[in-house]
């Protein structure tokens, strides 16, 4: 298990490293830097040369970013070319609301999917079961920008109610705040739901399929106890990693529930990054889902190992 | 077997393979609904300029913002632009950028795959842990840095929702190379003297191809979505031509409440046809891997 963890964990370094050069090369790239966004398009005057060597914009790209990653390595993720000021300041701005919407949007979803998955599986192709796929494909159809879209007119219409624009953050008003991250999170859980309830009901069937649930039967269990102590836990630990996989859908909703939504979180201070060509925010952004992403991976992949010792000790 | 063309004599096999699979879909209901349901929209969007009933673009000004009805089926805009029509010319742009991106995120997909898990070694090392560094990156996150780094155009669009199509279809055509490489027929093939190029082409793409089918279409449905995200977020088809995407942004928000079926059609009709496309995508993977059935 031990030399199992270290070879991921040595496999993972360079990833994020060339995850990291990915992000630095793309956004480099993108044309018009934050000095042409801020004087505007005056051509090259002396004050737009200086602001570039201040901010070290003059230097060759392969310079800029060692000393990028040089900085990042000590922990110092810069600052805002905008603001000036560190754009660790503004993540851990953002950082709570994402995190919230998020979470309720995966608590949501869990409640949804785990509950109809495996009803699904149990009765299948019964009618319940055609009508939990179908729900299923058609919720993976329906891209959450329009469910979102629609979820905010839908209180309007009906009584006359819209959320709060201005982000009422828990501390000041939890129930305001519940009010308002309510719909984006039904919106972007739904979507995530969809998901899950697949692989749900196919590690369920995987399950039901095994000798000790046949053994489980043989014994004179009545079919709910042995869905309840058999099934349900073997068909959800690999739902739940495998759902962990499933993130990174989840971080794409959350960019465009959040601008639906004005919901000041990652998500939209990334859209707003691209936008100014704030470099250093948007790297340490994008920088952060990735290394995100495969800390998740990595996770999933470990306890996958220690739960399953055919991966581990296979090739 | 002639001594070249090894494309010529392949392709004949799997034209009749495909004509065999295209009867077992149709043979499904559900199969056949979402080829009937696929074929209707890209037809409306294909015959748009015959078929709409008005100019996307003419504008109505003594009818702002009606609600559907006649002669205005799904409403008009706020410019009194008729919704219908504009969806059935945004489908074209849908249609066209998702299967464009398809081809080329698939295409590439399948090479990077195919030749990744036949050659092995250090090569696939190299080339997993890229892929790797890109799936690190979120579908939508990878296309938005790739449109605002080479601006908004249809071109673009397809470029950056191709691309990220390229890691999850090279990872598993190189599951599916890594697994036929080791049968008898492969080791037959490399003792009769085939080269790697015809042995990758005539024995490890042919045995890709039901994998291959089933990804191109599931992805499909996600590249017509991800090119509605860039457009929703602004970054992607640049205005004036109608997308779906588009529709249901700027002021299809600001009038939601007074005008919802501004934003309501577009993604409607959307909806419908990742639909039918997924549901396209099960029938096939049901028909060409046996093992999932009825899972």
């Amino acid at each position: 298990m031990g030399r199992y963890i270290v070879s991921r964990l040595a496999l993972a370094v360079p990833v994020l490293i060339l995850a990291s050069l990915m992000v630095f090369t793309i956004i480099r790239l993108i044309p018009g830097d934050v000095v042409t966004m801020r004087l505007g398009e005056s051509g090259e005057t002396p004050e737009a040369a200086e602001m570039r060597r201040v901010l070290g914009l003059d230097r060759p790209v392969w310079a800029q970013y060692f000393v990028w990653l040089g900085n990042v390595g000590r922990g110092d993720l810069g600052l805002s070319l905008w603001t000036g000021k560190p754009v660790a300041e503004e993540i851990l701005l953002a950082l709570p609301v994402t995190a919230e919407l998020a979470l309720l949007a995966i608590v949501i979803a869990l409640a949804i999917s785990v509950p109809t998955g495996l009803l699904s599986a149990v009765v299948r192709e019964s009618p319940l079961d055609y009508v939990v796929r179908l729900v299923s494909v058609a919720g993976l159809a329906i891209p959450p920008f329009w469910l979102g879209t629609m979820f905010l007119m839908l209180p309007a219409v009906l009584a006359g109610w819209a959320p709060s624009s201005r982000y009422i953050s828990p501390a000041e008003d939890l129930t305001e705040n519940l009010k308002q991250f309510i719909l984006p999170a039904l919106a972007l859980g739904y979507y995530y739901a969809a998901f899950s309830m697949r692989m749900v009901r196919s590690q369920t069937l995987e399950v039901l399929r095994q000798d000790y649930v046949r053994v489980a039967r043989a014994k004179g269990l009545s079919e709910p106890q042995v869905v309840v102590k058999h099934v349900l836990k073997n068909a959800l630990i690999p739902t739940i990693t495998l759902a962990g996989a499933q993130l990174g859908v989840l971080i794409g909703g959350v960019v465009v529930i959040e601008q639906i939504f004005s919901l000041p979180g990652l998500g939209r201070l990334t859209l707003w990054a691209i936008s100014v060509r704030d470099y250093p925010q948007l790297q340490a952004n994008v920088l952060l889902t990735s290394v995100f992403v495969i800390v998740i991976n990595l996770a999933v992949d470990i306890i996958y190992a220690w739960l399953d010792p055919r991966i581990r000790l296979g090739s | 077997m002639g001594s070249g063309g090894i494309l010529e004599s392949t392709l004949p096999r799997l034209r009749r393979w495909e004509s065999g699979v295209a009867v077992r879909v149709i043979r499904r209901p559900l199969g056949l609904s979402a080829l009937a349901v696929i074929g209707v929209i890209s037809a409306a969007a294909a015959l748009a300029p015959v078929l709409a009933p008005f100019d996307p673009e003419a504008i109505h000004s003594d009818h702002v913002l009606s609600p559907p009805g006649w002669p205005f089926i799904m409403g008009t805009d706020d410019f009194g632009r008729d919704i219908l029509s504009r969806v059935m010319y945004g489908g074209r742009i849908s249609l066209a950028v998702g299967v464009s991106a398809v081809v080329l995120g698939v295409g590439l997909g399948a090479f990077i795959g195919l030749v990744s898990g036949y050659l092995g070694g250090w090569f696939d090392l190299l080339v997993q842990r890229v892929i790797d560094a890109l799936m690190s990156l979120p579908t939508l996150i990878l296309a938005l840095a790739i449109v605002a780094m080479l601006g908004t155009s249809v071109r673009n669009v397809i470029l950056a929702v191709g691309v990220a199509l390229v890691p999850g279809t090279s990872r598993v055509t190189r599951s599916v190379a890594l697994a036929v490489k080791e049968e008898p027929f492969i080791e037959a093939a490399r003792v009769v003297g085939c080269t790697h190029p015809r042995i990758i082409l005539r024995h490890l793409l042919p045995n890709a191809f039901g994998p291959l089918m089933v990804i191109a279409t599931a992805s499909l449905g996600s590249a017509i979505v991800a090119e509605a995200a860039l457009s929703f977020l602004g970054l992607g088809t640049p205005p004036p031509t109608p997308s779906w995407g588009q529709m249901m942004t700027g002021s299809a928000r600001t009038y939601i409440v007074t005008a919802p079926w501004m934003a309501f059609f577009p993604g409607l009709v959307l909806s419908l046809l990742v639909l039918a496309i997924n549901l396209l995508g099960d029938t096939l993977r049901d028909i060409l891997d046996p093992r999932l059935r009825s899972r």
